[in-house]
């Protein structure tokens, strides 16, 4: 479990769609799963309790706050 | 057309994986791919129907996320909803009920660029089940639009929503629910006042895209160095973004109540196996295995029966039809011909339903997600596998369907080796050969032509992973590659639907293929029938021996070039016709078989088989036979896919390389087989 609380992205290498997928600030979320090696992420985020799969190289651009 | 009062065009937009397809299905009664795996809609289609004194054409384009694009399917997008709005009457946006939120992001950005919209809300029933209340009167209210509820999947609110399309319930929003930024103002406006564009959001769309959206030279000629330099695209598309969100937010507490507990859903139950760091990998095998199993095992029985009845026919027609050459032509080439594709038709038609069940279903996705770490150290991203799988059924669709990978680089090697994978048209070359060579024995209970056939599935794909890795090698990069996908619910796939698009693709394979075999068969058939003439007074001799044809001159021409694979002139007249087209080698090869009168007699498998050099060795023998199994494993032979891979890459360069490197690979591995195991 963990919210989001922004993102760190000087160098503006984000991809937007971690953004437009509606990974935002003050939401709530939890990885649920982790393919092998250090596969892709599986994580469950937001109200709606959405679905997204998301590479750690992507995920690093989010500063999270455990909970 | 648009002038005409009863003709009118509508645009279906939406996030991924909403049921947008569905809906197309249902309005148009047309035949059209519907997926649950984000990017099957990889082109627009359109269709149209009748409603009472009105012709509708519906524009089926693909989903996205956002108006400004990430990948080649979104671009198509964004392009058609800017650059065609004058034809267009309105825009059907289809929203999921239980992504709203996500979906209210692109509805509002079309919204504020001026573009007449309606809203279709879908599968309220799921949202419910959740605990999730949607207050729909409130948001239509809210957001200014028609609000309408369907149920694709059980056929619910489609004449609702055609009666409001006839009624042109599409509107305006009266105000732009996003604010162009105070910083920009200045800028936007001095575009307005040298463009005439009165757009203010069209405008900042403009200067915040870095991809295509429009004419954008136009829009920097009005701008000064200073300017230019400032403008970061992406900074002002990620503020847009989160304002918009916050404005979303509001909304949703307004239109949305929940109750406190709700089921666990069937996705998230299936998701703790399914996606599994063991199980996981187990069942994606297992599903593959099941396929490939079904693929020749229970096509086995329809397949004797095509086989049969064109035995049958060819024997019909030889004993009606006075003898002669027509008479050969007729039930030695062109009939065992157009069976031997036929018969192929039961596997393809398996294989392509179990494939699209599973997009249907939301499992493809969760293949990508198992399969991104693995395929990434080749140069290829997790989506690839999807052009992959699909590549054993025909490369032409699955070069189609890489338009959702992102990265260019990704994408380029993607569409480079999916060719390598071993496509439908390839199974009637390989059983032939495999009949030829393999002998009818077991090993524990598995026949060695089943394991020969898997073996070269294999090379397929092991062919494509290493054609991967050199091409990471020599290609630049361009761009960053990424995963970020949306992990769609389980749905019932289509059964019955499915089934019928099968059907009609499996068709418009045997009459594409039968079209080329029929047409090579009779050229072969001409060529073969005349020679050099033999005294001065004919043009040409007719009737001749198939040694002297001049169809045997050109093969034999060749043979210096193809001798050291192997092979005989007939067998190089069938691999040159087939690079038109692999199937039509087993068209060519019926053809040429039965044209030889010094040939046995029999069916065509026997008639190869049975057919021996001068020095009594076998024709056909076990080298040759590897030799040209793994010609056709390598080299690229299909006219078709050159033209996708030409359309899709936009290079000739590539494609000409493709071509070459594909086929000189295939050469060279035919050589060097021949020459060690003859």
């Amino acid at each position: 479990m963990g919210k989001i609380v922004g993102y760190e992205n000087d160098d503006l290498q984000m991809p937007n769609k971690i953004i437009e997928m509606g990974l935002l600030p003050e939401t709530f979320f939890k990885i649920l799963y982790q393919a092998p090696f250090k596969g892709p992420l599986y994580i469950e985020f937001g109200d709606e309790k959405s679905r997204i799969a998301l590479r750690e190289e992507e995920a690093r651009f989010i500063i999270v706050e455990s909970m | 057309m648009q002038n005409d009062p009863s003709y009118k065009q509508i645009l279906l937009v939406g996030n991924p994986n909403v049921g947008k397809s569905t809906i197309f299905n249902l309005l148009c009664n047309k035949n059209q791919k519907t997926g649950n795996y984000a990017g099957v809609t990889v082109a627009s289609y359109s269709g149209t129907y009748d409603y009472q004194s009105e012709t509708v054409e519906v524009i089926d384009l693909p989903g996205s996320y956002s108006i400004y694009p990430t990948s080649e399917d979104e671009a198509i997008l964004s392009k058609f909803l800017i650059d065609e709005q004058q034809k267009y009457a309105g825009v059907v946006y289809i929203l999921e009920a239980l992504s709203i939120k996500r979906g209210l992001l692109l509805f509002q950005q079309i919204q504020d660029l001026g573009i007449p919209i309606l809203l279709v809300v879908n599968q309220i029933d799921q949202a419910e089940r959740r605990g999730v209340n949607i207050d729909l009167k409130a948001l239509s209210k809210e957001l200014g639009v028609t609000v309408l509820q369907s149920n694709a999947k059980k056929n619910e609110g489609i004449e609702e929503l055609r009666e409001e399309i006839f009624k042109n319930s599409f509107s305006r929003a009266e105000k732009a629910s996003f604010e162009v930024p105070l910083e920009q103002k200045g800028l936007v406006f001095k575009i307005f006042s040298a463009t005439k564009e009165s757009n203010q959001y069209k405008i900042w769309t403009l200067l915040s895209s870095d991809t295509y959206l429009g004419k954008l030279e136009t829009v920097k000629e009005q701008m000064n160095d200073d300017e230019v330099k400032c403008l970061v695209p992406k900074r002002l598309q990620t503020q847009e973004t989160i304002r918009r969100y916050q404005n979303i937010d509001k909304i949703i507490s307004r239109v949305l109540s929940k109750k406190p507990q709700f089921k666990e859903l069937l996705t998230e139950k299936l998701d703790k196996v399914l996606v599994h760091q063991f199980w996981g990998y187990l069942i994606f095998g297992a599903i593959l295995l099941v396929i490939f199993q079904s693929v020749f095992f229970l096509a086995e029985y329809p397949m004797n029966w095509i086989s049969d009845f064109f035995l049958w026919m060819s024997a019909f027609v030889t004993e009606q039809l006075p003898a002669g050459p027509l008479n050969s032509l007729l039930a030695n080439g062109i009939i065992p011909g157009i069976g031997g594709i036929m018969v192929f038709a039961p596997q393809i038609g398996i294989l392509l339903y179990f494939l699209y069940l599973l997009e249907d279903s939301g499992y493809m996705a969760r293949v990508i997600f198992l399969m991104d770490r693995f395929l990434r150290p080749f140069g290829l991203n997790g989506k690839s596998i999807v052009p992959l799988v699909s590549g054993t059924a025909c490369a032409i669709p699955a070069i189609m369907s890489t338009r959702n990978i992102e990265n260019v680089k990704e994408r380029l090697i993607t569409i480079l080796v999916t060719p390598f994978m071993t496509c439908s048209a390839r199974l009637p070359v390989y059983s032939i050969i495999i009949g030829l060579i393999i002998p009818n024995k077991f090993f524990i209970g598995i026949s060695y032509k089943a394991l020969a056939l898997m073996a070269m599935y294999f090379i397929g794909f092991f062919t494509s992973l290493m054609a991967s890795l050199i091409l990471k090698k020599i290609i630049k990069s361009k761009g960053t590659s990424f995963l970020v996908m949306d992990l769609p619910s389980y749905k019932l796939p289509l059964f019955g639907y499915d089934f019928k698009v099968v059907l009609g693709k499996v068709w418009e394979f045997i009459t594409g293929a039968g079209k080329i075999i029929f047409l090579f068969s009779i050229v072969i058939w001409f060529f073969s029938y005349i020679g050099p003439k033999q005294n001065e007074d004919d043009f040409v001799a007719t009737d001749v021996k198939l040694e002297q044809s001049y169809l045997a001159k050109m093969g034999k021409s060749i043979e210096p070039a193809i001798a050291p694979l192997g092979y005989d002139w007939k067998m190089g007249v069938g691999i040159l016709t087939s690079f038109v087209a692999r199937e039509v080698f087993v068209g060519t090869m019926s053809t040429l078989y039965s044209l030889d009168e010094e040939a046995p007699e029999g069916t065509i498998i026997e008639k190869m088989r049975s057919d021996v050099k001068p020095n009594g060795e076998k024709v056909y023998s076990f080298a040759t036979g590897i030799s040209i199994l793994l010609f056709y494993a390598f080299a690229m032979q299909c006219v078709s896919t050159l033209a996708v891979v030409y359309r899709e890459t936009k290079s000739w360069r590539w494609t000409v390389v493709q071509l070459f490197g594909m086929s000189g690979l295939a050469y060279i591995a035919s050589l060097i087989a021949y020459q060690i195991l003859k």
